[in-house]
């Protein structure tokens, strides 16, 4: 498995778990992405997701794609995979709310600060 | 009759044995989860899928306390994943040293006219290692490759980080130009956004004997985020090379000295000679936690008892919190500024100073409480470190779900946990402290 993590504008949020839904293991993963709790240095608000995938999951996110057993808006799911773009080495990309960020690696909260994304202090229910 | 000599008074017959689960009989409420206990863990939240191997997603991890207060997490890139590390502790960062056989290696490459080929792996006195041959021109003065330094990034702002290696030429003749041709280790530090602030190299191994090399690295530069750690071969510019070289026991850990080799196999799966294996569930502090069904708490009294290594320095979470918010909610959060709490009610009631490790260290923490003759205990490794007496509001905790790694959804926990004991009573001092031992033997932990 390799993790991946990412970054998606807070207006595709819907977009982009209709995307999750349909790479994804189950229906529950439409609740992939939550809240927009982070923000780069312009104030633009992303909602991001970090875990384990598949080592095929990049090329499958890349592909057609195809209907889940389970249903999806597969429109959804299009517009969001449109807007991928996975850092590299040679072309690294930051959060931006133009493009859903991906960032191959273990260290989330380290791909989370090569994505410029830090997050929006939380009220302290303590 | 068996004539083994047991008389009544016999230890071996009335000598119950403590377990963390026996707390719960015969009316007890609350949650264990113990990772360790690898039968309990599955990778779908339904609990079909087991999740057994070290990396695998843990979508659920059920209530050993028999009241069926299952922790899970159906969302695939929310789940922790299982992890195991000597009971000595978490040292080589270099995620993936000696799984040879994977891409962690790669399968060779060609740069700048010298081609760098694996061309065999195996184990030698139980130690992984690599053989890769480098045969050619080279066409310019840089021109490396080898096992790679994304894989070591140590989150460090100060102190010493140390590289260690050990090699040898089996074939072929090593490059004769500069010391640092050949085979060598580098050693970097890094800013926020991987940007190579500064790097020193070590010199080259050129024996057939077996050569160990270390590089360290201290004082670290303004700015700097993360230190890695990168295996480089190396040939000098228009010369002729074929070499091969043997490698193996590369380890990149905190400190100016190495220590005996743990065997990285990935993030998740560090092994040591001698050492027990502890395991736990690790969460990203991105969007990793679990949630168990709503449970009725029905006492003012709450215990619990966590081992965990917290790996967050500057940002506030909550490994585990019961009762929701609007009534008593208790959980242990860390501030950002450095303040490890428990809580009940709308205020901290208790909280103390808590060390900030860079990697996190393995830590037992336990708290109890009780609202209607306030008294709330902090404990850390086994020593009480703040307690208070003021009011924690009235009546029982209230009815709701258990969190394990965030507040309910925010505060997510960066970090690894061992074990969590929560239960609602007060345990008795000598059950708290057996608790802990069991607790602290998880996590490999030595209490005070």
């Amino acid at each position: 498995m390799i993790t991946i993590t990412i970054a998606c504008p807070a207006a595709m949020i819907a977009d982009a778990n209709q995307l999750a839904r349909v790479l994804g293991y189950g229906p529950e993963d439409d609740q992939t992405y939550g809240a927009a709790s982070w923000q780069d240095a312009g104030g633009n608000l992303y909602a991001v997701a970090s875990g384990p995938v598949g080592e095929e999951f990049p090329a499958a996110a890349a592909s057609p794609l195809v209907s889940p057993p389970w249903d999806a808006d597969m429109a959804a799911a299009a517009r969001a995979q449109a807007l991928i773009r996975v850092w590299t080495e040679d072309q690294p990309i930051t959060a931006s709310p133009d493009h859903i960020a991906v960032v191959i690696g273990d260290d989330a909260r380290a791909a989370l600060a090569v994505l410029g994304v830090t997050q929006v202090p939380e009220e302290d229910e303590a | 009759m068996l004539g083994l000599g047991y008389g009544i008074a016999s230890p071996f017959i009335f000598r119950s044995v403590w377990t963390p689960a026996s707390q719960f009989y015969p009316t007890g409420t609350g949650l264990l989860i113990l990772p360790n206990r690898r039968e309990t863990l599955f990778q779908d939240a339904a609990g079909t899928i087991p999740a057994m191997s070290p990396g695998d997603p843990v979508g659920l991890a059920r209530d050993l306390s028999g009241g069926g207060n299952h922790a899970s997490q159906a969302t695939a890139l929310s789940k922790p994943r299982l992890g195991r590390h000597p009971a000595s502790g978490l040292r080589n960062r270099a995620n993936g040293a000696q799984a040879v056989d994977t891409v962690a290696w790669g399968s060779g490459g060609v740069s700048n006219g010298l081609t760098y080929t694996k061309v065999g792996t195996g184990t030698e006195g139980g130690v992984p290692y690599v053989d890769i041959r480098m045969t050619g021109t080279a066409t310019a003065s840089q021109h490396a490759v080898g096992w790679s330094s994304a894989n070591s990034r140590i989150p460090m702002t100060s102190g010493f980080a140390v590289a260690s290696v050990t090699a040898r030429v089996i074939a072929g003749a090593p490059p004769t130009g500069a010391t640092q041709n050949g085979i060598r280790l580098q050693v970097f530090e890094l800013d926020a956004a991987f940007a190579i602030l500064t790097t020193g190299a070590s010199n080259s191994i050129t024996s057939s004997v077996d050569t160990t090399i270390t590089l360290s690295r201290g004082a670290m530069a303004v700015g700097v985020a993360y230190t890695s750690a990168f295996l480089i071969l190396e040939g000098g510019a228009t010369e002729v090379i074929d070499v091969t070289y043997r490698i193996k026991g590369l380890q990149f850990e905190i400190g100016s000295t190495p220590t005996a080799l743990q065997h990285n196999l990935s993030p998740y799966d560090i092994t040591e000679a001698v050492y027990a294996d502890v395991w736990y569930l690790s969460m990203d502090g991105v969007d990793d936690h679990m949630q168990t069904q709503s449970v009725i708490w029905g006492t003012d009294e709450s215990t619990v008892i966590m081992a965990m290594a917290p790996a967050q320095t500057s940002t506030q979470y909550c490994p585990f919190r019961f009762a929701p918010t609007g009534s008593p909610g208790s959980g242990f959060v860390k501030s950002a500024s450095g303040i490890m709490s428990a809580t009940v009610g709308s205020t901290v009631a208790a909280y103390a100073p808590a060390p900030t490790p860079v990697n996190g260290t393995a830590e037992v923490y336990a708290f109890t409480s009780k609202i209607q003759t306030p008294a709330l205990n902090l404990r850390r490794n086994g020593a009480l470190v703040a307690t208070s007496y003021a009011s924690q509001g009235a009546g029982i905790y209230a009815d709701g779900v258990m969190s394990v790694g965030s507040w309910n959804g925010p505060f997510l926990m960066s970090g690894r946990i061992y074990g969590l004991m929560a239960i609602n009573r007060n345990l008795t001092p000598t059950e708290i402290i057996r608790a802990e031992q069991y607790m602290a033997r998880l996590a490999g932990v030595t209490l005070t």
